[in-house]
């Protein structure tokens, strides 16, 4: 296994280079352990969530309770004072057990990656080893933490329409995969998200101030690069034009850059945010991407028999 | 396809288990039943009973599924206790013919086809998702396609690219596939041209004729 928690807990990257069926076991664990920390955050969670309201609950009870006394006799005095007592401590209870869990949430939401980046590379891999050698290594450089991290902004701008507020751009090369087909074909897949995030102070009418912020979509881009051999596929030059009319790719999404030459495609598609980046979405899209190229290739390998 | 068969005689109380290259036909008359089909001979099972016509049913492979077909026999071939013309068979199904009662043993029918077994030892067959290439396999043990009745594990990704891997009139690249036997790829110099035989016949084109498939005024 090539998953360091401490390494992971740092950074939230997986980076390897090995044989398919081992990276699948790799990320059969991550989404293992993914999914343990989903379960122990929501249950954290759950634990803060009734700590506090328990705390609020006993306290303010604590403090009525303190007025009421105040007013009564003697001998409801002294139940009514350790009943106070009691209550805050309960609250300080509930409030110690509140921060123990959320402290523990916090840690465990280290460990909490967004499924379809991890489930999206398994199911990638599945299809492309359908054509590769059973011991073929493949790179795969995997970036699991959020797409809106400090790390990843690449500029500021000021906000074009509300005065006071900026915008900051996020870049996120999630996913980088290496590998040769059997054909000697080398692959280089890789997504890229962008994001954005606009913030400020914003003034109601009132005269209050607000801080707001808010975050949204901008594009994934997809990249294929293939290198192929020039003896296999050398003819591909005759349909160096037309070879952008074999893609086919889904509905919502765009060929960015298609370049042919005799030595390797690049077609580089663009997904919208209207287009949901879910799992199933772009498995279709990189899976027609590979279709489209190969189906350009199959016709060069056609053409490109020596008689 | 191979598959294995197995019944209990209800003659002779004897197993019967034989290991059968498809075609196989079933019936009460040997002679009745048919030598070959399509050119492969048949494996012919008598089945002696009077509730058995001469030749009641096939068992054959049919888009890489295994089906049975009766015979139009008076009594009627029974799969998995219902009666059926046809019906395609999958491992453990139940073949009632007359008091025969034969069962399709499981995993028998996987066996990788001796049709597709090179004088090599090794499966012909064409296999791969992105570009097709020979199996070479010498089992069916880890082979994908082999554990597909229709011999399409990748069916649904297929399903995404409509017309993968044609090239035929109406798709893409028609033009080039229809004249693939005129390129000559030079791999020396990178050059791609045409054939000298299709010089030739350029050659023996009319100048007017030339013009003419050019739409020349």
């Amino acid at each position: 296994m090539s998953i360091n928690l401490e390494t992971l807990r740092k950074s939230p990257t997986y980076s390897v280079t090995a044989a398919v069926s081992d990276i699948v076991k790799d990320l059969r664990e991550l989404a293992t352990l993914d999914r343990a920390s989903e379960a122990k955050q929501t249950e954290f969670g759950n634990l803060v969530t009734k700590c506090v309201v328990g705390a609020i609950t006993s306290i303010v009870i604590a403090f009525i309770l303190m007025i009421v006394v105040g007013e009564m006799g003697d001998g409801f005095q002294l139940f009514g004072n350790i009943l106070t007592i009691l209550l805050l401590c309960v609250g300080v209870g509930c409030t110690i057990v509140a921060i123990y869990a959320g402290i523990r949430e916090s840690k465990y939401s280290r460990f909490n990656f967004p499924n379809h980046r991890y489930a999206l590379t398994e199911k990638i891999l599945e299809m492309l080893e359908r054509d590769m050698d059973k011991e073929a290594k493949v790179s795969v450089h995997l970036v699991l933490s959020p797409a809106n991290q400090d790390s990843k902004r690449i500029k500021t701008v000021k906000h074009p329409l509300k005065s006071g507020f900026k915008i900051d751009f996020f870049q996120d090369d999630w996913l980088k995969m290496e590998g040769q087909f059997l054909d000697k074909t080398r692959f280089v897949l890789t997504t890229s998200e962008l994001n954005q995030t606009a913030y400020g102070w914003k003034t109601s009418r009132s005269g209050k101030s607000k801080y707001k912020t808010k975050s949204k979509a901008k594009r994934l881009d997809i990249s294929l690069n293939l290198t192929y051999p020039q003896r296999r596929y050398g003819a591909i030059k005759v349909l160096n034009n037309e070879a952008v009319n074999a893609v086919k790719i889904p509905k919502l999404t765009n060929v960015k850059r298609m370049r042919v030459t005799d030595k390797g495609i690049n077609l580089v598609v663009k997904m919208s945010p209207s287009m949901p980046w879910n799992q199933e979405a772009l498995y279709q899209t990189i899976t027609m991407m590979f279709l489209s190229v190969y189906q350009v290739l199959n016709l060069a390998r056609m053409l490109s028999k020596a008689k | 396809m191979q598959i294995q068969l197995s019944w209990i005689d209800p003659v002779t109380s004897e197993r019967r288990e034989p290991l059968l290259e498809t075609p196989v036909a079933l019936g009460r008359e040997f002679a009745s039943m048919p030598q070959e089909i399509d050119g492969n001979r048949v494996a012919r099972i008598v089945l002696a009973s009077e509730r058995v016509a001469e030749y009641h049913a096939l068992i054959d492979v049919a888009n890489g599924e295994l089906i049975v077909v009766d015979q139009n026999s008076s009594t009627g071939t029974l799969i998995n206790s219902v009666r059926l013309p046809s019906s395609t068979l999958i491992d453990g199904d139940r073949l009632q013919i007359g008091p025969y009662e034969i069962q399709l043993n499981p995993s028998s029918s996987q066996t990788t086809s001796s049709s597709e077994i090179g004088a090599s030892g090794e499966c012909d067959r064409m296999v791969g998702f992105l570009f097709k290439r020979r199996c070479g396999r010498t089992t069916n043990i880890g082979c994908p396609y082999c554990s597909y009745p229709d011999n399409n594990p990748y069916y649904y990704d297929y399903s995404y690219y409509s017309g993968y891997g044609n090239y035929n009139r109406g798709y893409w690249g028609s033009n080039y596939y229809d004249n693939r036997d005129r390129y000559y790829y030079d791999p020396e110099t990178g050059n791609v041209d045409f054939t000298e035989a299709d010089n030739m016949s350029l050659e023996g084109e009319m100048d007017a004729d030339f013009e003419m498939d050019m739409g020349a005024s």
